[in-house]
């Protein structure tokens, strides 16, 4: 009995090998209101993705959800809930997905996993219009909206392609970076600004076991390929230009942006067993030059000094220089490289499903719309640190505040005046220009657009360290790619236009997780293989001494009783 | 119709006091396992395949992550065995443990969650500086002492206040020195100890997850991880053909201690 009752304590621990990172699977529900009457609707998104009261600030406006609420009973919908859920990765929201398709109104899936839901035929199309969606539409970056409804996928079902159009309603995007603290004291020579701006610093044995990585297969996926593919390389007979040779070409002209980038993403998104192979080999490498792996702990590690280089994600990135600062005056700065990056979409969409209501359908709309209401987004773009989808008003009005120069802190007035040359130099400024995000967003009072170029326009000193610039204060050269908050925020167009999507892997995706299988699987180390053999053979040599040793025993008296017995 | 309330009465017996268990039992132990032996043998469109068990067994990397993960749990066992038999020994002595005060303290550890302890133990083998960077296989192994250390030092400790005085002391008596005493009395009386001692590290080592994930700063894959893997990425056929391995493992360890249960009501293990 006392074996059955261990064997189910056992075998019940099995069922649960998660059972440390308890969300991971599970799903963790804030409301269930469901009322008689009323309507309901239920929205899945990662963990820590939208505005949320702070219990102990009194005076905080409520939660975005129950915002919404209010929205609507003021558009005169009758008793709207909001059921809202969590849950962890893109991953496990399609599980989720999959096991229950009828259970959500709206899901915010990252770009890569909205193709595989439109692969599978999970979601369905929205009114994506100026009817359903007005405030959508015209808050929308133009060149962030652009590459997101320029993906597609092919509905394996169907057999059409899909453009996410008109799937996909834009809720957060950034970049991946790398996050690194300049004076980090674990290392005797020190972290320089020029060794950031290249990903082979990852690899860099002066760097050794001071960097972590992400524990996920597409991030690492990424940089992986990144370094495998940084020069020249031959495939079926033919030179294939690497990032290097792009990004040479892009610097001398060669090739202008669009060019550049349609040429980047080719290559950013190669995943052919070849491919697979070059990246696994140098992610082995790279496994032995850094600290660890994580997927969290990273944004807090290297505010605490554990670790000085981190891969991060611009919303992170932000959030470890926003602690920091707070905790230790610490100043850390967020690169992309030289050679490119990813830049990723999250966006809602909806599933597919045959049990919602028009009305339900328009109320998830309508929430969608709610988002983009540039007074709301700035809620969440100040709660999680994440560079939001649309702009409006309240969006500059908030950029200015947090990065402008001359945004004033104690009259809370903004100076729109063109600083003079001598003040730029003086002060160091940086003039960025972010028309590529503000551009057609802005009104006036009476709700017309402002076209005014100069109001998209920031000066700044806490963009670029060391960053060559005119007399008006355009970036011509230097550390370009490097920078604080806003950086992390607002990358510059010349950045951006070195940031490709990655798209879903689609039938490449088993290989491609064999690939991280493998390289997640350590062979033992030779001190650890003797050691095993060592034990192995010594408990052998055990049982068998003692076996044995018995039946010796047995067979002796066994014959000592039988000479007895003859006696 | 009294009669027949008799009867009803009579209907309920003692044994029907295990029906909440059951439920429990059936709903959430004996379904799940049916759940996972069902993936494990068939393919995304529900037929019967043994894709995945061709799969686990042609893959180098899993055979692989199970030989990593059995020698973690090998030296978790033997190195809790190696601090907790001794200790456990000690402790049954009446007069060291007054009040069994002490075992408490032993055991305390475990009323705090272990993620959290796992966290804690993190910056302290920081501070040391042991990490997942440069020594990830000391740093897993030391989480792994530090967490199953109770699982060994319980049950040793319950055999152990069992002992037969009078039998070692006979021994003594009888010219066996020291060494040969232990050898001879005091380790074969706690034999089941060490049996239930070993399964409650052994396996759960194995299949662990947070342990190894937190303090090998994500370098050492263990088996449970591999499923998580797996799961987390919808491949539910492999996921369950890895955890019904687990579950053929804890079977087959099951059936070669039962033996030694047989022995475990005259000891009196308490596991």
């Amino acid at each position: 009995m006392n074996n059955f009752i261990t064997s189910l304590v056992l075998f019940s621990s099995l069922l649960i090998p998660s059972a440390g990172k308890e969300a991971s699977l599970s799903i963790k529900t804030k409301s269930m209101e469901i009322g008689s009457g009323s309507q309901t609707l239920r929205l899945l998104n990662v963990e820590d993705y939208i505005y949320e009261k702070d219990p102990e600030d009194a005076g905080a406006a409520k939660n975005l959800v129950h915002q919404f609420e209010d929205y609507a009973r003021d558009l005169g919908y009758k008793d709207v809930k909001v059921n809202y859920a969590t849950t962890d990765t893109p991953e496990s929201m399609f599980n989720e997905l999959n096991i229950s398709q009828h259970s959500y109104d709206l899901i915010c899936p990252s770009d890569y996993m909205i193709q595989k839901l439109i692969v599978n035929d999970m979601i369905e199309p929205m009114h994506i219009d100026e009817e359903h969606m007005p405030n959508y539409i015209k808050n929308a970056s133009k060149a962030i909206k652009g590459r997101l409804d320029a993906i597609s996928a092919v509905n394996a079902k169907t057999n059409q392609e899909c453009f996410l159009k008109d799937y996909a309603v834009g809720y957060m995007w950034g970049t991946l970076g790398i996050l690194f603290d300049p004076e980090y004291a674990g290392r005797e020579a020190e972290i320089t600004i020029e060794d950031m701006q290249d990903w082979s610093v990852l690899w860099n044995p002066d760097y050794k076991g001071i960097s972590s990585i992400k524990d996920s297969v597409r991030d690492t996926y990424a940089i992986g390929l990144l370094h495998a593919l940084n020069d020249d390389f031959e495939e079926d007979g033919k030179t294939i230009e690497g990032f290097e040779t792009l990004m040479n070409k892009h610097e001398d002209g060669t090739y202008d942006d669009e060019t550049y980038n349609e040429k980047f993403s080719d290559l950013f998104n190669k995943c052919d067993n070849e491919t697979l192979n070059k990246v696994r080999k140098s992610l082995t490498k790279l496994k032995g030059n850094v600290f660890g792996m994580e997927v969290d702990s990273g944004k807090q590690d290297i505010v605490t000094g554990k670790i000085g280089i981190n891969f991060a994600w611009s919303g992170d990135a932000v959030y470890s220089m926003e602690q920091a600062e707070e905790e230790k005056e610490l100043e850390l700065y967020y690169s992309i490289p030289n050679t490119g990056s990813n830049i990723w979409m999250d966006a809602w969409c909806m599933p597919k499903s045959d049990q919602r209501s028009q009305a339900q359908r328009e109320l998830a709309e309508l929430f969608l719309d709610f988002l983009s209401i540039p007074e709301y987004t700035a809620q969440n773009m100040s709660y999680t640190g994440y560079t939001p989808f649309t702009a409006g008003n309240e969006i500059l009005d908030l950029t200015r505040e947090w990065y402008d120069y001359r945004y004033d802190e104690e009259t809370e007035e903004f100076d729109d005046a063109i600083p003079s040359e001598e003040e730029i130099a003086e002060k160091g400024l940086q003039r960025v220009d972010l028309s590529y995000f503000f551009e057609g967003t802005i009104t006036d009072d009476e709700g017309n657009v402002i076209d005014d170029p100069d109001s998209y326009v920031f000066y700044t000193d806490c963009y670029l360290p060391d960053a060559e610039t005119d007399e008006q204060g355009n970036i011509t050269g230097g550390n370009r790619a490097v920078g604080r908050e806003f950086f992390c925020q607002f990358p510059d167009e010349y950045t951006l236009s070195r940031c490709a999507v990655m798209r879903d892997f689609g039938p490449q995706n088993e290989a491609v997780l064999k690939m991280w299988e493998k390289f997640k699987s350590d062979t033992l180390p030779v001190w650890a293989i003797v050691l095993f053999i060592v034990e192995v053979a010594g408990g052998a040599c055990l049982i068998g001494y003692f076996f044995i040793g018995n039946r010796v025993k047995h067979n002796l008296r066994k014959k000592r009783k039988e000479e007895q017995n003859k006696k | 119709m009294k009669s027949n309330r008799g009867t009803r009465f009579q209907l309920f017996k003692r044994k029907h006091l295990c029906i909440p268990y059951g439920v429990f039992l059936v709903l959430f132990i004996i379904v799940p396992i049916l759940i996972i032996v069902y993936y494990a043998f068939t393919d995304d469109n529900g037929l019967p395949s043994i894709s995945a068990f061709v799969g686990f067994f042609t893959n180098w990397s899993k055979v692989n992550v199970l030989i990593t993960s059995v020698f973690v749990a090998l030296q978790t066992t033997l190195l809790c065995l190696l601090i907790g038999y001794p200790l456990a020994y000690f402790l049954a002595d009446k007069k060291v443990n007054k009040n069994a005060v002490l075992i408490t303290l032993f055991v305390a550890p475990m009323w705090i969650n272990f993620v959290l302890r796992t966290g804690a133990t993190r910056d302290l083998l920081t501070w040391m500086g042991i990490n997942g960077g440069n020594m990830p296989y000391l740093a897993t192994l030391i989480g792994m002492v530090q967490n199953y250390l109770p699982f060994v030092i319980l049950p040793l400790y319950t055999t152990m206040l069992k002992l037969d005085k009078s039998q070692i002391e006979a021994a003594a008596d009888l010219g066996a020195n020291p060494v040969q005493v232990f050898f001879k009395s005091v380790v074969p009386q706690s034999v089941p100890g060490i049996v239930s001692a070993c399964t409650m590290t052994f396996m759960p080592t194995m299949s662990s997850y947070v342990i190894s994930d937190t303090l090998s700063e994500g370098k050492i894959t263990l088996f449970g991880n591999y499923i998580y893997l797996d799961f987390a990425n919808n491949l539910w056929h492999d996921g369950s053909f890895m955890a019904l391995i687990m579950l053929v493992i804890i079977g087959i360890s099951m059936i070669l201690t039962r033996n030694s249960g047989k022995e475990e009501k005259e000891g009196g293990a308490a596991w």
